[in-house]
Parts: structure tokens; C-alpha cells; sequence
């Protein structure tokens, strides 16, 4: 059978939509930029010194946008077996408190056993938490948008008390644990910077993950309970089992943020240390459409938006709720894209059509 | 004699293939114009093309003498043309009233809108349709013939002089048929304009003024309903080909593969189906009829199992299956084709090969463990392709790219080809072409005469006559009458289907 024109016509249609929508995206936001004042000049320099200027930067763009990959696919993975999960933040809080606890309490393990038990305690956490909402709306229906933020408010209010209370480090004004011991703590890639040798868990979990979407029945099934649930019902899949699996693996990748930001950046649990990250991800798997080549190029996206908005912010005092407003633009033209791209590539036809005639 | 449509050189292409190539058509205002052809031949291509839900790659089309392009469904609607789908576009929770004004509400302001004068006039429109229905209940409510009847209403209510339906009747029972025909005619009396897209020739001939046969893209001919005959439509549409003629043979049943005992199944309180026993033997098919909507759907799915049994038992193979699962009951050996296959035979987003995986890839053959063997499966989904002669560019284009009978045959050939002793068939002739039918009743035959347990849903009288060796009949929930095909006649039948007489 020959290769499939339409379908390689299709993928180029939607690269290309996606790029052009992303650009014309960064020439709105520079252009208010210019409207408030600021030079262009100005603008990019200050936006590349806190991006790609020194590998310090760079290494804290990286960090963050490993942090943003894992909760962007933590929310895609449920998106695609058609379930929701909001709830990235409160299960990367959970697997975060659970990592530190991990890594004060446990003592006298070698540090390679250490790490990975802190990092499965901290994905034990965001699948325990993804798992509670899960069950209530599998179990007996309840909306998983609502139950997945409400969880988000549950995890804040608990591992505030938590770190408030009975966890605090003692002597510290923050609520916060005790630093962790020693053996638990990734190397830093760099000094001082927050890229730690968890970049290659992150990898490994977003292998794995493009392995299981692509050649397992998991993502087969997946994929067919997102597109049709009655016809993957129909066919024998178990939708409630398979929804709530891709809900579970969903919160351990969260979870996984929370260990790394606990391991790698942070060496302890601190009360907001995800600072909402949860939703950029939410944004990010609806932009990506869930596929994990995507997530990864809209990550990369907007990790150095944001951490070019650092530099703009510091250097140049521009506020910080630009960044939003650029991510936003990004979000609304990306998602209106297929129906411009329609209508212009509609146009075009239609235009040497009428050549034909004339 | 003016005409109401007239398209010139009309060419559709979708990537290389050519959906419609170079189609001169017409219709005289005030007829009823039939449009035939095999699956994928263009049919619904062109009046998709006339409705504005596709651009023609090349052409001209007159609406009344006058030259227009028509871009959307909109701007279809202004040129007082109606598309009535081959699926339905109801919107299930509203009302008949805020169906038909959906979008063209007629408001004061932002908050009041005049449903009184909708109503009125959905009333007239009900009146002259013959369809005295309740406005106040949701469209969810009403049957499917109720609905596809509401359909024509609506684009009446929208103004429609010419009238477009793709396939109307593939979803209807015999009797329901005839109801909506006579609609159509009465419509014509009043002097719409009508378009029919269908691929029974009996319909064709007792309703359509002129008829149109598609081949391949191209208008093999239009001509007059008087000037033609059956054997001349079916050459022109089938090509020189014979068609397969059925031979069916009396032979000895196995032992009773599938038996039900004393069914039932609710919905939430209703009793839907009531008391129902039977068993389909080895080597036989049983035949399953009734009207619509008198509990043979839901039979069907308490035995596949996306329906729980509320009392009795049922028993596959010896064994009590109604506690198990539906991947549990497939894997044990059964296979099901759906009556419908958009919502639950298929997922029209997904690729052909994502369509044509489900189920097999429980089998040993297609995985390791977790992982699927895509290699196997690929050249497996070509197979089928090829022998149920789906007509496909490739197996990763959408499934909502394929024609209607494409579609029913990927379907079909998906869950023959599970080779499950046992088999549900439910109105597996719904939109496909005449040679495809002959296709699909012989390998439904081979199965039998292999060995297979058949249950046959059908609505359709020459496909239960032909095929069953065993006749069920639902009415109202309860299974009225078990009879064999040789023992009765088709006015009997009607009998036990509407309830006036039984012999369980
Ligand atoms: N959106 C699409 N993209 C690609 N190919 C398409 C699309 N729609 C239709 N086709 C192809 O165009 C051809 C004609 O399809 P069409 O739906 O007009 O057939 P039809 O005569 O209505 O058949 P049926 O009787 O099965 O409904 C088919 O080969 C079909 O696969
Ligand atoms: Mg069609």
C-alpha cells in the first residue's frame, strides 16, 4: 500500500499552523511591548539574559521546563482516555511532602536507594491523591473537574497544616520541612542552579510514557476511550479500570514533580513551591492535543517565555502579568488555529479556482 | 419545465481520490428525483456539494436558473435548500420548537424569545407532516421514525423548497417506509422539490419521477422512472458483474449454543424486555424481528453484555454468562455487529487501523504482554480491507472519511473475521449497496454452514425470509412468536409484529 499522502499532507498542515500560530503570538506580545514603550532592543536582550545568556540560565530554564513536561502529561494522560484531571497541583504537593518525608526519616540507605525511594514515595503521593477523585467519579459519578480542584485545596490546607505543625523544621519561621539528608539530594548539573540529575528521570518518564502511547494496549485503549467511550465499552475495554489507571499514572507524574522540586531544587517541602504549575500544564496538554511530542515542543515554549519574562521583569520592569497575557494569546491562537487555517486555505482555493475561470 | 438544480461538470477530490468526476445533474423543480449507486460511489459527495458542507474542487451549479457557490450550510438555507443527513443532527434535550428555530430564534432581546409563534408554526408544519407530537418534551423522546420525520420538519420550517435526503429509510421499518413516503409525496403535491439518496430500487420506483445512478464518481445516467427497469438500474450501477445468487440449504442444527431463559432487562423501573426464552443452536440463524423499539436492542445488549439482566439467566456454551464482563463474553467466543455504527461500531475521529483493532487485540497473535504487535495488526486490518472490499485510500485516514457502507463493511468485517462461534447481527444491510448485501447474507450462510450460531436482527422482511431458519418475534418486550420462515406468511408476520396475535 502506498504511503499515505493525506495524512503526511495533514501532519504538515498542522506543524505548520501550530509554528505560524505561535509566532504570530510572539509578534502580538512584542508589539504591545512596543505600544507601552519599551525598545524592541531592549526587550529581546533583556529577555536573553535570563534565558540563553550563560548556562546558569540555562540550566534554570531547563529545570523548569522538566517540571512543566511532567504536568503537562500528568493532566494529558487522563485528557486522553477522557477523563479530566486538574488536579496537578495538589498531587504534586502530595508527592512532594511525601518525598521530603522520605528523605528526612529514612536514614543509613546508600544514596541511589535513597533517591529512588523518595522519588517512588513522591509518585506513591500523586497517585494516591489523583486516585481519590478517580474513584468518586467512577465509582459514583461525581464531576472529576470539580473533585480534582477541590483535591488541589485539600492537599494546601493539609500539607499547610502538616508543614505548619507536627512537620515543621524546628526553628524555622516558614512553613517548610527539615532539609533532607544528604544521601536523598540529586547532584546538581551545575552549581547552585536548580537542574539537577533528575533531568533524566524526567527523560525516562517521558520515554516511557511515548512508548506506552504508542505501542501498548493501555494507549490503544486510551486513546479509543477519549475519542468514543461506547465503542471501547462496546469492545470489550474496561473503561472504569482503564480510566482510572490513566488517572493514577497522571498523578504519579505530578507526584514526580514534587519529588524533583523536593530532591533536586528546593531539598525540602515548602507550602507553594509548585507556584500553580499544575494549570500551565492543564493549558498545555489542550494546546498539544495530548500528544507527547507536542507537550514537549509547547514545554520548551513556554519555559522560555516565562523565563525570559524574568529578565524583563527584573531589567526592564515590565510586569510580570505580561507573561499570562502572552500565554494566553499563545492558548487562544493556538486553539482557533484549524478553524483560520481552514478558512484561509479555503480562500486560497477558492481563489485560483476563480483564476481557472477568468 | 424549469429546473431547481443543475450542476455542470461538478469534480469533488478528497486527497487522489476522485469522489465526484465531472457530474452533470439536474432536477426538475416539483419532482422526486432518486439518486442510486454502490458505496463510495459519490452519492452523498454531491449533495453535500449542493448543501454547502463541501466546496467542489471544480464545477458549476444553478439553483434555479441562477449561478451560485454555495460555501456553508447558510448560505444553502438561503437558496431555500434542506439537507435532512444520513445520521441524525437533533439536538436530543430541546424541544421540536427550539430544534427548528435553533439559531434563527426569533427575539426581542437578549433573554425573551417568542417560542409561541414557533410553536404555532411548528404545529402547521406538524399538521400538514401528519405528526400530531407533544411540543413540550425533549426530541430524545420520540422514536427514531418520530425523529427522522422532525428532520424533514425542520428544514421546512427553515424555508426548504428543495429538499435533500441522504439515505432516509436505511434506519426505517417496512411500515415506517411507507409513512414516510407518502410524506414525500404529499411534499411534492405542495411543490417541493426532492432529492432521495437510497439503495433500495423498490423505493426508487414507487416515489421518484427520474432516477440517477452514480458509478465511481462519474452519472452513469438519469432517466425517466417509466423508461427503466430493475435489471438495467442494478447493471448500470454494478457494472457487467453477476451477482452472487444465495443458495441455503436445509441441514442438521449442533447443540444449542446460546440459551436465554426467562429474561428481563430494565430501564431504571420500565420493563423492556419481559420474560424472554430461546436458543439458537449450532449451524442455525435465528432471525430476530419486531418493530422498533419493542426490546430487541435491549435484548441484544443484556447478551453481549453492555446491559445488565435484571432476572433469568443466560447461558453460552454450557456455561451462566450473565455475570461476565463484555471483554470476558467476546473473548468466550462472541462477536457483534451494532445497529449503530456511528455511535457505537465505530470511532470516527480514529484511524481506519485504530477502528479496525478493537477486539482482536485481546488475541495472542497481536500482543506481548502490553505490547501490541502493530506489524501483524497492520497487515491483518489490510486483509479485511481487502476482502470486505473496503474502499479506503489507507488505513490511517479517519474512519469518518469513508462512506456510510464503508463504514458498515469495516464494521462488519471486523467482527466476522473474530471467527467467534457465535455472532449478533443487527441490521447488518443498513446502507450498503445491493452487491455488498449479497456479499454479506452469503458469508452469514458460509458461517452457518460451518457451524457458527447466528442471532439475525433485522427489520428488513427479504433479509428474515432469506436467511432466518428459525423466525423470533418481539413485541412490546416479550418474544410473541418463534416460527420457522416456510410456516408462515409475510401478512402473518405483520400480525405477530404489531401484537394482534402470538403463539408463545
Ligand atoms: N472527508 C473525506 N475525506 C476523504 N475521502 C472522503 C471523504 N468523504 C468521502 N470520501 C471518499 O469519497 C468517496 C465517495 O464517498 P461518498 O460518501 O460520497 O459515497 P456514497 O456514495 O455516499 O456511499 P454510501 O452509499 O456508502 O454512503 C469514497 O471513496 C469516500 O471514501
Ligand atoms: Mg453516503
Amino acid at each position: 500500500m502506498k504511503a499515505p499522502h493525506i495524512v503526511r499532507r495533514k501532519i504538515v498542515q498542522h506543524a505548520l499552523s501550530f509554528v505560524s500560530a505561535i509566532i504570530l503570538a510572539l509578534v502580538i506580545g512584542l508589539a504591545m511591548l512596543a505600544l507601552d514603550g519599551f525598545a524592541l532592543k531592549d526587550v529581546i536582550n533583556s529577555a536573553f539574559s535570563s534565558t540563553f545568556a550563560s548556562s546558569f540560565r540555562f540550566a534554570n530554564m531547563v529545570s523548569r521546563m522538566i517540571i512543566i513536561i511532567l504536568v503537562a502529561l500528568a493532566a494529558a494522560i487522563p485528557f486522553k482516555a477522557g477523563i479530566w484531571n486538574i488536579g496537578g497541583d495538589g498531587q504534586l504537593a502530595v508527592g512532594g511532602f511525601l518525598t521530603a518525608l522520605a528523605g528526612f526519616y529514612i536514614i543509613g540507605l546508600p544514596p541511589v536507594f535513597h533517591v529512588s525511594l523518595a522519588i517512588l514515595a513522591g509518585m506513591f503521593g500523586g497517585a494516591l491523591w489523583a486516585s481519590i477523585s478517580a474513584y468518586i467519579r467512577l465509582k459514583f459519578n461525581a464531576n472529576e473537574i470539580v473533585t480534582t480542584i477541590m483535591m488541589n485545596y485539600l492537599a494546601v490546607l493539609l500539607t499547610g497544616y502538616l508543614v505548619n505543625y507536627p512537620f515543621r523544621a524546628p526553628g524555622s519561621s516558614n512553613a517548610e520541612t527539615s532539609l533532607i539528608r544528604e544521601s536523598a539530594m540529586l547532584t546538581r548539573m551545575l552549581p547552585l542552579s536548580n537542574l539537577s540529575s533528575g533531568m533524566y528521570v524526567v527523560l525516562a518518564a517521558f520515554l516511557i510514557i511515548c512508548f506506552i502511547d504508542w505501542k501498548t494496549s493501555w494507549g490503544y485503549e486510551w486513546r479509543v476511550l477519549g475519542a468514543n467511550d461506547e465503542f471501547a465499552r462496546y469492545g470489550g475495554v474496561k473503561d472504569k479500570r482503564m480510566r482510572f489507571l490513566s488517572m493514577i499514572i497522571g498523578g504519579a507524574l505530578a507526584g514526580l514533580a514534587g519529588a524533583i522540586l523536593v530532591l533536586g531544587v528546593n531539598h525540602k517541602y515548602m507550602l507553594g513551591m509548585g507556584g500553580g504549575v499544575g494549570f500551565t500544564g492543564v493549558l498545555i496538554a489542550l494546546i498539544a492535543a495530548n500528544s507527547p511530542i507536542l507537550i514537549l515542543i509547547v514545554s520548551m515554549i513556554f519555559a522560555i517565555l516565562q523565563s525570559g519574562m524574568i529578565g524583563l521583569e527584573s531589567k526592564l520592569g515590565v510586569a510580570t502579568e505580561y507573561s499570562s497575557i502572552l500565554q494566553s494569546v499563545i492558548i487562544l491562537l493556538v486553539i482557533t488555529r484549524s478553524q483560520a487555517w481552514s478558512s484561509i486555505s479555503n480562500l486560497l482555493t477558492r481563489r485560483s479556482l476563480h483564476g481557472k475561470h477568468d | 419545465m424549469t429546473l431547481a438544480i443543475e450542476t455542470h461538470q461538478i469534480t469533488k477530490l478528497y486527497g487522489d481520490t476522485v469522489a465526484n468526476d465531472h457530474i452533470d445533474f439536474s432536477v426538475i423543480e416539483g419532482h422526486i428525483h432518486a439518486v442510486l449507486g454502490e458505496n463510495g460511489a459519490g452519492k452523498t459527495t454531491l449533495v453535500k456539494i449542493l448543501f454547502g458542507e463541501e466546496m467542489p474542487t471544480e464545477g458549476e451549479i444553478k439553483i434555479f436558473g441562477k449561478t451560485v457557490t454555495i460555501h456553508n450550510p447558510a448560505e444553502a438555507l438561503d437558496l431555500s435548500i434542506g439537507f435532512i443527513h444520513q445520521h441524525f443532527t437533533l439536538v436530543n434535550e430541546f424541544t421540536i420548537a427550539q430544534n427548528f428555530a435553533l439559531g434563527i430564534e426569533p427575539c426581542n432581546n437578549l433573554f425573551f424569545c417568542d417560542y409561541d409563534t414557533v410553536n404555532k408554526k411548528v404545529k402547521n408544519i406538524l399538521d400538514m407532516l401528519e405528526m400530531p407530537l407533544k411540543l413540550d418534551v425533549p426530541v430524545g423522546s420520540f422514536s427514531v421514525e418520530e425523529r427522522q420525520i422532525m428532520e424533514i420538519g425542520k428544514a421546512l420550517y427553515r424555508g426548504a423548497q428543495i429538499l435533500i435526503l441522504d439515505e432516509p429509510t436505511s434506519v426505517l421499518t417496512p411500515q415506517k417506509i411507507e409513512k414516510l413516503l407518502d410524506i414525500l409525496r404529499k411534499l411534492r403535491q405542495e411543490g417541493k422539490t426532492i432529492i432521495m439518496i437510497t439503495h433500495k430500487l423498490e423505493e426508487a420506483f414507487s416515489i421518484a419521477d427520474e432516477i440517477s445512478v452514480l458509478r465511481k464518481g462519474v452519472l452513469v445516467a438519469t432517466l425517466p422512472h417509466d423508461r427503466v427497469n430493475r435489471e438495467q438500474l442494478i447493471r448500470m450501477m454494478v457494472g457487467e458483474e453477476p451477482l452472487i445468487t444465495l443458495k441455503k440449504e436445509d441441514h442438521p442444527f449442533g447443540d444449542a449454543l446460546v440459551q436465554v431463559r426467562n429474561l428481563c432487562v430494565n430501564n431504571y423501573d420500565n420493563r423492556i424486555v419481559k420474560n424472554v426464552s430461546f436458543e439458537i443452536h449450532r449451524g442455525e440463524i435465528f432471525g430476530l424481528t419486531g418493530v422498533g423499539g419493542n426490546g430487541q436492542a435491549e435484548l441484544v445488549e443484556a447478551l453481549i453484555g453492555m446491559r445488565p439482566a435484571s432476572e433469568g439467566d443466560i447461558r453460552f456454551d454450557g456455561k451462566s454468562v450473565v455475570h461476565w464482563d463484555i471483554q470476558k463474553r467476546r473473548l468466550s467466543g462472541m462477536a457483534y455487529v451494532p445497529e449503530n455504527r456511528i455511535e457505537r461500531g465505530a470511532a470516527v475521529s480514529l484511524s481506519i487501523l485504530d477502528n479496525l483493532v478493537m477486539g482482536h487485540h485481546y488475541l495472542p497473535e497481536f500482543h506481548q504482554g502490553l505490547l501490541l504487535k502493530y506489524k501483524n495488526l497492520q497487515s491483518f486490518a489490510r486483509d479485511i480491507i481487502k476482502d470486505f472490499e473496503v474502499v479506503a485510500s489507507s488505513l490511517e485516514i479517519n474512519a469518518g472519511s469513508l462512506s456510510g457502507g464503508n463504514l458498515q463493511k469495516l464494521i462488519i468485517g471486523r467482527e466476522f473475521s473474530l471467527n467467534t462461534p457465535f455472532l449478533i447481527v443487527a441490521y447488518p444491510s443498513q446502507g450498503i449497496d445491493i452487491r455488498t448485501t449479497k456479499y454479506v447474507h452469503s458469508e452469514l450462510i458460509r458461517r452457518r454452514d460451518t457451524g457458527y450460531a447466528i442471532l439475525l436482527v433485522s427489520g428488513d422482511m427479504d433479509e428474515i425470509f432469506n436467511l432466518s431458519d428459525r423466525i423470533g418475534v418481539m413485541y412490546s418486550g416479550e418474544l410473541v412468536a418463534i416460527t420457522k420462515p416456510e410456516e408462515i406468511n409475510r401478512f402473518e408476520l405483520g400480525q405477530y409484529m404489531v401484537g394482534s396475535r402470538r403463539n408463545c
